[in-house]
């Protein structure tokens, strides 16, 4: 018997998360953004789903609230770097009260992931430790450490039922690198029960078996592996193209015109174009070639 | 020859007096220019055995200046690429001697705050979310850098403690089982502010050339201690500028803004 392949196409992966899930997702503010996973969840109308992101997020997230299937949100921030301090979406339905917020910072992030990874159902970190964030989450509360008295903050785990993720190559099995940041994206991966890759490139496994210390998800954690091309569009996918700026700040710009600016943007892009082809195809080569990383960690 | 410096190199240079030689320093994921060229300039002038964390993935670069610090170029000139996590337990341990740290309210005892203005529940205005504020106490002593020193972004009170400081006074971080650490000064476009070792309260350390001491209270939301006689915060100087700008950042990202000095 051969060895199966987990190469999906993008709604079959997306299929594999169900309404009500918590969802984490990898990547750091406009970098390694699994936005073309994103763009079908938005698509399939997953609802209510416990929106969790590793890091710190940025149109990922926001696009998903806006997209109407979040419930609730774990993230340390949702902005834009320079284009906008907030994602847009997220501050009208925080301002709107339409949406729960499991409000942290990135140590208690890191803590409540560290949960999942070791199987335990809180861990203790100092981060919180002063910060307002005890009270208004009462999934953190000030502990004594039993043996030395002082205080701690135990943060309750969370585990995510799937995490996504976005890489420069993958094998058909689901064995992934991370070759430019690393950020949350290895708690994330190892947090969640099982994990959707994406990937600009599916690659034959001797690929991955030539540099196996690169491999951080391991084929046994991977449910899909979905090929697309530019599937972190706008954002960057390190070590092949930087974050398209042009897209990046119209997306921001219509999401901050209001709930009907969402809505065109959402018809143009993501329901307006149901492939990633048809998505890619309405920047055109000129705009996609021009993001390209010339240069890559090893050439110099 | 200090004539036509700008705000940031202003602030370039009063962190890279601040840091010490040999000391482990940190510089954030986002709007880190300001703090990576004085950790370069510090480097390059007084403190050649400072090394850094910077921009959430990579420890050590001689990447050029960029106001984007987690784009995968950062990671070419880096001594090691790093996962975030790594350093924020580098934080909790209390290795790091020195972070950098802004928010969008600043209080008296230097609490800051990046998630909401008003009510937790109900808020007037919600901010991006804290990002690794609370870990950043956990620095031996961080700095805060605030761009722009008004009433608004100077109160009395923090809505949100996202960043703890002194937290409401002597004693108190302690208290929060904080055993080190906090807030050593605060540098806005007008001034130079410290705390009071007494009170932990924010206290005018200088004033930035051209600006009045009158002018820094007016726009502080909350009651400054003034000292006796405030000093002017010294302008860069000519080697301090000469090496800002040809080594440290050379395509000028520091003087892409009006002049001030």
């Amino acid at each position: 018997m051969l060895r199966q392949s987990k190469v999906r196409s993008l709604a079959e992966a997306v299929s594999l998360i169900n309404n009500g899930d918590t969802v984490v997702v990898c990547g750091f503010n406009l970098q390694n953004k699994p936005m073309a996973l994103v763009r079908e969840i938005i698509r399939q109308k997953k609802k209510n789903l416990w929106l969790v992101t590793a890091g710190p997020s940025s149109i990922d997230a926001d696009q998903l609230i806006g997209g109407g299937c979040v419930r609730k949100v774990a993230s340390v921030s949702i902005s834009a770097e320079r284009f906008g301090p907030i994602g847009p979406c997220f501050r009208r339905a925080v301002q709107q009260q339409s949406i729960e917020i499991w409000e942290c910072e990135q140590g208690i992030m890191t803590a409540a992931l560290r949960g999942a990874i070791q199987g335990v159902p809180f861990v203790p970190t100092v981060a919180g430790l002063g910060g307002d964030f005890v009270k208004v989450n009462p999934d953190l509360k000030v502990i004594q450490d039993p043996f030395e008295g002082r205080p701690v903050v135990a943060v309750k785990t969370i585990k995510p039922d799937v995490a996504l993720i976005h890489t420069l190559i993958a094998d058909e099995f689901g064995n992934a690198r991370l070759e430019g940041g690393m950020f949350f994206d290895e708690l994330a991966v190892r947090a969640a029960k099982k994990v959707i890759v994406s990937t600009e490139n599916v690659v034959p496994t001797a690929v991955i078996q030539h540099e196996p210390r690169l491999t951080r998800v391991f084929s046994h954690m991977t449910a899909a592996v979905v090929e697309v091309p530019y599937g972190s569009h706008p954002t960057a996918c390190h070590g092949a193209y930087t974050f398209d700026e042009e897209a990046c700040g119209e997306y921001i710009k219509a999401a901050r015109s209001g709930p009907d600016g969402f809505q065109e943007y959402a018809d143009k892009y993501i329901s307006g174009a149901p492939t990633q082809m048809e998505y890619l195809n309405l920047f055109g080569v000129e705009r996609l070639l021009n993001i390209r990383t010339k240069v890559r960690v090893g050439d110099i | 020859m200090s004539q036509g410096y700008t705000i940031s190199e202003l602030m370039a240079c009063v962190f890279a007096r601040e840091i010490k030689d040999g000391e482990l320093g940190g510089c954030p994921g986002v709007r880190s220019e300001v703090p990576l060229a004085s950790v370069r300039l510090a480097q390059r002038m007084h403190a050649p055995n400072t090394t850094c964390y910077y921009g959430a993935i990579v420890y050590n670069t001689d990447a050029p200046l960029s106001k984007f610090a987690t784009e995968y170029d950062r990671i070419i000139g880096a001594e090691a690429s790093v996962a975030t996590y790594e350093w924020f337990d580098t934080l909790h341990r209390g290795d790091i001697d020195f972070f950098f740290v802004g928010g969008m309210q600043v209080d008296m005892y230097g609490n800051l705050n990046l998630v909401c203005l008003g009510d937790w529940k109900k808020p007037t205005l919600r901010g991006p979310g804290s990002a690794g504020l609370n870990t950043v106490t956990f620095a031996r002593r961080h700095f805060i850098w605030i761009n722009e020193h008004t009433s608004r972004v100077f109160v009395p009170k923090v809505d949100f403690i996202s960043c703890p400081g002194y937290l409401d006074g002597p004693g108190a971080r302690e208290g929060a089982g904080l055993r080190w650490g906090g807030p050593s000064i605060v540098v806005s476009p007008l001034a130079v502010m410290d705390f009071d070792q007494e009170t932990k309260r924010m206290r005018l350390r200088s004033v930035h050339p051209g600006v009045t001491v009158d002018e820094v209270k007016q726009n502080t939301g909350f009651e400054l201690i003034i000292p006796d006689s405030v000093p002017q915060t010294p302008a860069p100087s000519e080697e301090e500028l000469r090496v800002l700008r040809t080594e440290v950042d050379p395509a000028g990202i520091l003087r892409n803004e009006e002049p001030v000095g």
